[in-house]
């Protein structure tokens, strides 16, 4: 959760040029691919797929193991955390996707800006994003939270706002690259408008560093509405929130530890499966480290 | 030289002011009724109106931003509402345990990522490397919370080797303290470890494959007479550099490490105070953070300035 | 049963123990609470945390025994008089503060009117009554004149925040920080956000007492955290045992348990100011379709009783029984059904985050009235905007709340459910339970209190002005070494003063 893996940088850091072997590369493009397919399957088809209503209680089947009848066990009102997990997996994307769009859209908008007006302008958008940088990420988003008040939907926005200056750098950064190339500077000279000089040949020819910047922010998003979610400034019971059923399930560590075991592993799972498809799509789509 | 650490150091101020600003306009919009939480459900109007004087609760937000301003700067930060303690004794009591902790994380952090990185950049393709980045991977994948409520799974409730929580002044009981620090030390670190193994394994690859590197091999040099002159000299600068930028995520950490292991600092205070809507105490430490995240980088820029000779300064 | 013939064994055990051993001086105390003290002004501060350090360091002129009854604690003797308007208050002599300074009724007179005067913003300040007037005839005499007769008087002069610190003292010092009264012990430091660490006050006016050289109060915020910690032997005591691990605790020999009912309850407040819930039959209804037995099984894992006619437990003297608000699904359906509501409604239920309790009841009411067509949402909140939308706006249809530490009824009872009182958040109102209210806090004869607070919550069933769920078991737990500790159903830690650590 630190600011959008530092390795990300474009500036100070090194580019990564030198990169993962080639196997090793297909692979994680492959496994983090097929880990993220699996659980968007999952987030989309939780309805059909789950065996009960995550809010279901059994109340003769309280805190048991994982079984044939429950498989990965039940929590104190004898919910099945199966279907809790696969419910779960619709949260976690649906706000690592919303907050990360947000971050997207303000980011993006504000890093072409900064890049096409140059001046003044660009520096004041960059000072703020500075600022903003700042803070530790995790922190921010806490305290953003604190001032807006507990709920999911601002955990969304706080989350978005926070990787709003990663964007705007990289955005900024790819596209101040892109239209020192001849071809912007000839259409420019041609009297294209600015607008859609940005739509026609800039933001095409960044998409590579966006589309990698997105991939692991997702990560990021999905650990910090956990970690906002454990910390009880996030999703609310009776939701079932992957982070939330970790702050409950603890609460029962000695006595049913896959109630805090298993959400840990869901979280796990989505944060590696954004995260090697993100390596894997760096190494094959950043313009900059193409051999 | 001079010129340029002092272009630096203007540049930061802004950065300074703009931090303050967020730090009390965020901190002042928390939602709900102040006096109302600090008095429990037991609201006596005539208390509560009393206390809402005394908390200066009238004020205008801008005026009270400048007001704050002009005390922060002359090093007043204010009182705890709920304990009406200095929040500056407060927070003199507690860093000190939170730069232990974050220490320790960072010390535990590049000894294990230096070496696993450079192994891996050297074996580069082969197992060794394979299996330093597939975890290095996990470990940045892996979340803190979670991990701190494992290690004490095993390390204090079945195993029983180490405590699950506290804390003890390493002055009073240095063998307490030690066992102390190793399980919050370590899922601090655990994340920045997988970060910082990643970081340094692509340096030191960046760095053998550039030309000084071929020239040197070409010169007869051994791969290891190489490897360590110039190649780990010259991957140190960036590695130095991205240090910096993990403090911000160590400080981060030790909101919710803090918190799992009972570890009395200033990422517990702030996320104690968040709950309780202490918002003095949640400016000044919000505030204190990022200062703090700020002044490494700063350092760590000068720093860099003065160990890489390819950046002029003027 | 088998249960019951282990609590007889255990408790036969006890008794067959504990003369053989004899008491022992010294030794640190480490006792490990769910919060941190938010200060140690005893007449400023609420918060349970700071109350109990707060006992231990002052003295008020009574004191509450572990089942709520009045003693002797400062004041030796006291007479009521003039039909219960005035108390005279006679103080045990040769008592010292910490500070080996003499108690005189000087102290006294200037501890209540701090509580009294409005500036020290004390949340007591209405606690005593409506007070006419505090004197100190000589060094060792109080008289208390009031305006109005008011019953629970005794009680709350009882109460550990009733505190009586030396005259002039909190202009003197910083109250909150540096405390100073006549307690068993003394205070030594406050490591904000860790613990408060006390020694033995040798000036303590009870011969021999107390046992322990020291005592350390540490903030241990997470339940597991905590338990590990007594498990482990890292803290001597621990407080808010959380119920789901009771039963596991009884069964590990390393750890010993006290406890049992206290006076913390919590209900379902129907807004009745509101729409459906000013519907005697809907209130009538939700009281009837909630099955608390299993909210009891699975929220509190059986620690817990089942409350349906009144807040007030079973082993206090004005306990009462009503005609059973037995769970009936089918009767609820039918009242529903006269209500108006034959497929039910939605309605919202407000809970205060950080309380887990209280938000795992929520939901399993919202599992329980769905079989009824009432869709629940439940809305955990933060504490602070959660006070201000039910105890300042009334905005809110259902709430889960508790209430804690009450010992008089009065305490239980007036400020809740008297039309337009200040806890009256449900807006309950009801003439005949005004003036039965007003009759049981001007009657000082205890039999007709009994009976006039009896009447009062059968009314207060049968009205539905609360949905009464549960009483909650408390419990603390403790390494053998730890002996004579005895826990209050008032949540006091007062008998730390006769613990002493076996060697």
């Amino acid at each position: 959760m630190t600011r959008a893996s530092p390795e990300t940088e474009t500036d100070g850091a090194p580019k990564r040029r030198a990169r993962a072997p080639r196997l090793f590369r297909q692979r994680s493009l492959l496994v983090g691919g097929a880990i993220i397919l699996v659980m968007a399957l999952c987030a989309l088809l939780s309805p059909v797929m789950a065996p009960y209503d995550p809010a279901e209680m059994h109340p003769d089947h309280t805190l048991e193991g994982p079984s044939a009848q429950f498989w990965l066990g039940t929590d104190m009102f004898g919910r099945d955390q199966f279907s809790r997990i696969l419910h779960g997996a619709r949260i976690s994307f649906m706000v690592g996707l919303i907050s990360v769009s947000i971050a997207l859209l303000l980011g993006g908008v504000l890093g072409l800006i900064a890049a096409y007006s140059r001046g003044w302008v660009d520096n004041l958008i960059m000072r703020v994003m500075d600022i903003l940088f700042a803070f530790p990420f995790l922190l921010l988003t806490i305290a953003i939270m604190a001032a807006f008040g507990t709920s999911l939907a601002n955990a969304m926005i706080a989350i978005g706002i926070v990787y709003t200056p990663s964007f705007a750098r990289v955005v900024r950064g790819a596209a101040l690259g892109v239209m020192e190339l001849g071809y912007v500077e000839a259409s420019q000279a041609l009297g294209t408008s600015s607008a859609r000089m940005m739509f026609r040949h800039v933001l095409p020819n960044i998409q590579g560093p966006i589309i990698v910047q997105t991939t692991l922010s997702l990560a990021f998003a999905i650990l910090a509405e956990a970690a906002l979610s454990f910390l009880g400034l996030g999703a609310q019971p009776p939701m079932p929130s992957w982070g939330l059923m970790l702050n409950e399930g603890r609460d029962f560590f000695n006595q049913a530890p896959w109630l805090a075991i298993f959400p840990g592993v869901a979280i796990t799972l989505a944060v590696l499966g954004f995260n090697l498809l993100g390596d894997g799509l760096r190494d094959a789509l950043d313009p900059r480290l193409r051999d | 030289m001079f010129v340029y650490v002092l272009r630096r150091l203007l540049a930061v101020i802004p950065i300074l002011l703009g931090i303050t600003v967020i730090s009390y306009f965020l901190t002042r919009t928390i939602p709900g009724d102040l006096v109302a939480v600090m008095l429990g459900t037991n609201v006596d109007p005539q208390v509560a109106a009393e206390l809402r004087r005394k908390l200066m609760l009238d004020q205008p937000i801008v005026v009270g931003y400048f007001d704050w301003l002009g005390r922060v700067l002359r090093g007043d930060l204010g009182e705890s509402l709920r304990s009406g303690q200095s929040i500056a004794e407060d927070i003199a009591n507690r860093l000190g345990r939170t730069a232990q902790l974050t220490f320790a994380a960072m010390l535990l952090a590049l000894l294990i990522s230096i070496p696993a990185g450079i192994l891996a950049a050297v074996r580069r393709n082969r197992f060794a490397d394979g299996t330093v980045s597939s975890l290095a991977l996990l470990g940045v994948s892996t979340p803190d919370f979670w991990l701190g409520f494992i290690l004490i799974l095993i390390f204090s409730v079945h195993l029983a080797w180490l405590p699950p929580a506290g804390y003890i002044p390493p002055t009073e009981n240095p063998a307490r303290f030690f066992s102390l620090l190793i399980l919050p030390a370590l899922t601090l670190g655990f994340q920045v470890t997988g970060i910082l193994t990643r970081f340094t394994r692509s340096a030191v690859l960046e760095v053998l494959s550039q030309d000084f590197i071929r020239t040197a091999k070409a010169k007869g040099l051994t791969e290891r007479a190489v490897l360590y002159k110039h190649a780990l000299r010259n991957a140190f600068v960036p590695i130095i550099t991205v240090i910096g930028l993990n403090v911000g995520f160590l400080l981060s950490g030790t909101i919710i490490v803090e918190t799992i292991f009972g570890w009395a600092g200033v990422g517990s205070l702030a996320i104690t105070a968040i709950n309780q809507r202490d918002y003095p105490v949640v400016q000044a430490t919000v505030m204190l953070f990022a200062l703090i995240f700020t002044v490494v980088n700063l350092i760590v820029d000068l720093a860099y300035g003065l160990i890489d000779p390819r950046i002029r300064y003027g | 049963m088998k249960k019951l013939w282990t609590a007889v064994g255990f408790t036969l055990l006890g008794l067959a123990l504990t003369p053989a051993l004899a008491q022992t001086r010294g030794g640190t105390l480490t006792v490990a609470q769910q919060a941190d003290i938010v200060g140690l002004d005893p007449h400023t501060v609420s918060a349970y945390s700071s109350a109990v350090v707060v006992e231990q360091i002052y003295d008020s002129l009574l004191v509450l025994d572990e089942k709520g009854d009045v003693l002797p604690s400062l004041a030796t003797r006291w007479v009521v008089g003039n039909n219960g308007l005035t108390y005279t208050f006679t103080l045990r002599s040769g008592v010292k503060f910490s500070d080996g300074s003499p108690l005189t009724s000087k102290d006294v007179v200037y501890s209540f009117q701090r509580i009294l005067n409005p500036k020290t913003a004390s949340p007591r300040l209405n606690d005593l009554g409506k007070v006419k007037s505090v004197t100190a005839p000589n060094p060792t005499t109080v008289v208390v004149t009031l305006e109005q007769p008011f019953a629970p008087f005794l009680t709350k002069v009882a109460g550990p925040l009733m505190a009586i610190m030396p005259d002039g003292y909190a202009e003197k010092a910083d109250v909150n920080k540096v405390p100073l009264g006549s307690g068993p012990f003394k205070f030594v430091n406050w490591v904000s956000g860790d613990s408060v660490n006390l020694e033995r006050n040798p000036n303590y006016w009870e011969a021999g007492k107390p046992y322990l050289d020291k005592l350390v109060f540490k903030a241990l915020k997470d339940d597991a955290t905590r338990v590990t910690n007594v498990e482990t032997g890292n803290v001597d005591l621990i407080m808010s045992v959380p119920q789901n691990q009771v039963e596991r605790l009884e069964k590990n020999a390393s750890v010993k348990l006290s406890g049992g009912p206290g006076t913390w309850y919590d209900y379902l407040g129907l807004n009745q100011a509101k729409a459906p819930f000013n519907n005697l039959k809907v209130r009538q209804a939700l009281n009837l379709a909630i099955n608390r037995d299993l909210i009891v099984r699975t929220v509190l894992f059986g620690k817990g009783t089942a409350i349906a006619c009144g807040p007030i437990p079973p082993s206090h003297w004005a306990f009462a029984t009503c005609k059973e608000q037995v769970f009936n699904q089918a009767r609820a359906k039918q009242l529903l059904t006269e209500a108006g509501f034959p497929n039910g409604f939605k309605m919202n239920i407000k809970v205060g985050a950080d309380y887990k309790s209280q938000v795992n009841i929520a939901q399993s009411i919202q599992a329980q009235l769905k079989p009824l067509g009432i869709e629940v949402t439940v809305q955990p909140m933060e504490w602070g905007a959660f006070l201000d939308d039910v105890t300042n706006k009334g905005n809110f249809e259902g709430v889960i709340l508790g209430w804690i530490g009450s010992v008089d009824p009065d305490d239980f009872l007036y400020y809740q459910f008297r039309t337009g009182e200040k806890f009256n958040f449900v807006k309950f109102s009801n003439p005949q339970a005004d003036r039965l209210l007003d009759q049981g806090r001007s009657t000082v004869n205890k039999t007709q209190r009994q009976t006039i607070y009896r009447q009062l919550q059968t009314l207060l069933a049968q009205q539905a002005a609360y949905i009464f769920l549960h009483i909650n078991d408390q419990y603390e737990a403790f390494t053998p070494a730890v002996q004579g500790y005895v826990h209050y159903a008032t949540g006091s830690m007062r008998s730390l003063k006769d613990v002493w650590l076996r060697k």
